[in-house]
């Protein structure tokens, strides 16, 4: 297959999946983690989130550039020897498949706890991650029409929300942030936070789908978006920040859904808006869940192309099966909780780093391969896309 | 053929799947057979460490009769509106699960609009209630809070002037902050901001009720989750004042021709720094009222001038009066440690118990009143 013969995404869509697939996985804690270490003083731990994950996403997009006509999975062997190679693609399929597993267990438990009680944990987990592998089923150009369709009503409806409970703000003086800031707990708080930002990574397998010409547009849209999501996190920080202070934000378990749940209007037909919030976050998270299963299927069949080419269809149902069962070993949120923080957050940030300076500093010097690669990618030689 | 066979059986398969579990049976329990529960009540248990919850619902007969309220027949009647049924146990999990034994339905907790602590529950079994409501998964922030010292049987069985439920109409009343004379609602949410957080103390609206009708007009004062004690109806008035919830209050001046104002409406902005370990707390009050009679047909501006240092005195000097009150109580009511926490945090912390700080708070209050003339309204 030639890679003029792959399914294409506009560069909106390129952004809009990228977004969605670092959103899913902090927002049910948000902002607890960095209020509970930096006070009112909190919010500048989001902004240094942002600053970070905006950085790594432009070295991120750099890789992307090396061979911008395949994945990372696909090209990383041929560029970073074999074993160094297979070893980048065999993480990126595991994490894929943790931070699905991780975010499916987090939403699982709200939704368990707080609307459906009586409802086994393994079932929310196995319908949502069924809902999210049918949704990468079609592949790429139908996952990212799916995506985008339901992230534009998604934003509308979470700020017209939101905007309700900013009606409840009764300490207006705790929307300046403070004065007062201790850099140590700010970055404790920070590296916490960071799980917000987690997994757009999934850039590196996106970028080849991008039509010729829109790439550069694609990465400022990402990059756009990024800033967007910045800038709504922080609009959500302070409407939580103004109702309940730092004290209480400190002691709630989801506090995007404590702010949801105080919202009550009367006359309204629906007098209780926090029913709103499983439609919310089950979109974000179908969404988030649906990339990284795409990512993995396809991550998985670049490792196996050489020794047993796996179609995508298996390889996403693989995937599938392997972050539900990842998932039904998480016995509660608090659990999965501290598996993002030992793991996915360090081991994710230190990949987000590694990775593009490897592939950058080993094509810095190995600048004939690199062309070969590039040629190679552009007739599609070695590239067989889902 | 077998490929597009596998690819019929995968969607199948899967739709089939998203059928079943999107279905949502587990949760289904239809209406008719789930009990709503509209309040519930927290007393003390038989001994110390035991609690008795109360939960009260519409029977079917109140929930299909046709204003959709009873006048206070819970208990008596052929055919009541509404009723409880209540659970003892060392927790409110094991309340609840005595109470649900007694009732063939499912007790719901998802409506439930008002939740209402006895002022003899002990501060332990208050912290561990406030923590296990915060745990019911199908009860949102939203319901009101309230206190009272009567038995539950009478909360609920009160008779009302309007046709009610108990727990609706104390909802309505507490949903309308413009309809009563203070705006004393406080929901489970807002309960939860003050509770065992260091700087702020917990008030309460206190349901009285009476042979005439419900009364709320008085607030019950809490040290932590320890019930200190009732202001009466004056200082909850000087209360209301002090923290912006006066709505409707009136204030006379017999020396000042006969002068009255009523709708008495307040907010309160409060700030509060640190010097040489002695703590100042500022309270600005913006005061609107409305001059309803005067002895004199018309007044002039000098009547108005008067009357607005007057009241502006008489205001600040009720609200200093009821904040000393809360200082020999040692109950920060408005939260004065709070609010140094947010502006100073480090002056704060270094006050190990914010409550041997409290008393010793040095209070300055501004007045500033804007009178609606008399000939503004009529």
């Amino acid at each position: 297959m030639s890679s003029q013969q792959l399914p294409r995404i506009s560069a909106g869509q390129f952004a809009t999946m990228v977004t969605a697939g670092y959103t899913g996985l902090g927002i049910f804690y948000f902002p607890r983690d960095v209020v509970s270490f930096a006070g009112r003083a909190g919010i500048y731990g989001l902004w240094l989130d942002g600053l970070v994950a905006l950085g790594l996403m432009r070295l991120t997009f750099r890789l992307s550039r090396v061979v911008p006509s395949e994945t990372f999975s696909g090209f990383a062997p041929e560029l970073l020897s074999q074993p160094v190679g297979y070893f980048f693609d065999a993480f990126m399929v595991a994490y894929h498949v943790a931070l699905a597993a991780s975010a499916t267990v987090l939403i699982s438990m709200v939704l368990g706890n707080i609307f459906l009680p009586s409802t086994p944990i393994w079932a929310i987990d196995g319908c949502l991650t069924a809902t999210s592998a049918y949704m990468a089923w079609a592949g790429v150009a139908g996952l990212a029409r799916t995506l985008q369709a339901s992230y534009l009503p998604l934003l509308i409806l979470s700020t017209l929300s939101i905007s309700l409970a900013a009606t409840s703000i009764t300490h207006p003086e705790l929307l300046v942030p403070s004065a007062h800031v201790a850099i140590v707990p700010l970055l404790e708080g920070s590296y916490r936070q960071f799980m917000i930002f987690l997994g757009f990574q999934a850039s590196t397998t996106l970028y080849p789908f991008i039509r010729e010409g829109d790439r550069v547009k694609a990465e400022r849209y990402s990059m756009f978006g990024l800033i967007g999501i910045v800038v709504a996190m922080t609009f959500q920080y302070e409407v939580i920040m103004g109702v309940f202070g730092p004290e209480m934000v400190s002691t709630l378990r989801w506090p995007l859904a404590s702010a949801y749940r105080i919202i009550s209007l009367s006359g309204f037909f629906i007098s209780k808006l926090g029913t709103l919030l499983i439609v919310l976050w089950t979109i974000v998270v179908a969404g988030f869940l649906s990339i990284r299963l795409w990512c993995a299927a396809h991550d998985l069949s670049s490792l196996m192309r050489k020794m047993r080419p796996v179609p995508y269809g298996w390889a996403l149902g693989l995937m599938a099966a392997a972050s539900f069962g990842f998932a039904l070993l998480f016995p509660n949120a608090k659990v999965a909780d501290l598996f993002n923080e030992r793991w996915l957050v360090p081991v994710g940030l230190g990949y987000l780093v590694v990775a593009p300076l490897t592939v950058l500093g080993v094509a810095s010097l190995r600048r004939q391969r690199v062309l070969h690669l590039r040629t190679l990618a552009e007739r599609g030689k070695e590239y067989r896309s889902p | 053929m077998t490929k597009r066979l596998t690819r019929w059986l995968a969607a199948f398969l899967t739709l089939a799947t998203l059928t079943l579990t999107l279905a949502g049976c587990w949760d289904d329990i239809p209406l008719d057979r789930r009990t709503l529960v509209l309040g519930m009540g927290f007393y003390p248990g038989p001994t110390p460490d035991m609690v008795t919850v109360y939960f009260s619902f519409p029977t079917p007969t109140g929930l299909t009769s046709s204003n959709g309220a009873g006048s206070g027949g819970g208990g008596g009647g052929s055919s009541p509106q509404f009723s409880s049924v209540s659970g003892t146990g060392y927790s409110l999990s094991q309340a609840f699960s005595q109470a649900q034994a007694k009732v063939g339905r499912d007790l719901y907790l998802g409506h439930t609009v008002l939740l209402v602590f006895s002022t003899k529950l002990p501060a332990q079994q208050f912290k561990l209630l406030d923590n296990a409501i915060d745990r019911i998964g199908t009860l949102d922030k939203t319901p009101f809070v309230a206190a009272t010292s009567a038995p539950w049987d009478t909360v609920v069985s009160v008779k009302m002037v309007q046709e009610e439920f108990p727990a609706l109409y104390y909802e309505e009343l507490f949903s309308c902050p413009r309809c009563t004379q203070f705006a004393l609602g406080t929901r489970l949410w807002q309960t939860s901001t003050r509770l065992g957080k260091s700087g702020v103390d917990l008030v309460l609206p206190q349901l009285s009720p009476t042979p005439q009708g419900p009364k709320v007009d008085q607030v019950a004062v809490y040290r932590d989750y320890q019930y200190v004690g009732t202001w009466d109806h004056r200082q909850t008035t000087d209360y209301a004042l002090a923290a912006g919830k006066s709505r409707k209050s009136s204030l006379t001046f017999p020396d000042h021709w006969h002068a009255t104002f009523d709708a008495v409406a307040d907010k309160m902005q409060l700030s509060a720094s640190a010097r040489d370990h002695q703590v100042y707390a500022v309270v600005t009050l913006h005061v609107t009222q409305t001059l309803v009679t005067l002895d004199t047909t018309k007044e002039n501006a000098q009547q108005l001038s008067v009357l607005s240092r007057a009241s502006s005195q008489q205001i600040a000097d009720r609200v200093l009066k009821i904040l000393e009150l809360s200082q020999k109580q040692n109950v920060d009511v408005l939260g004065v440690g709070r609010q140094l926490s947010w502006t100073n945090p480090t002056e704060f912390y270094r006050f190990k118990n914010w409550h041997e700080e409290y008393p010793h708070v040095h209070w300055t209050v501004h007045c500033i009143v804007r009178i609606n003339k008399m000939g503004d309204t009529k």
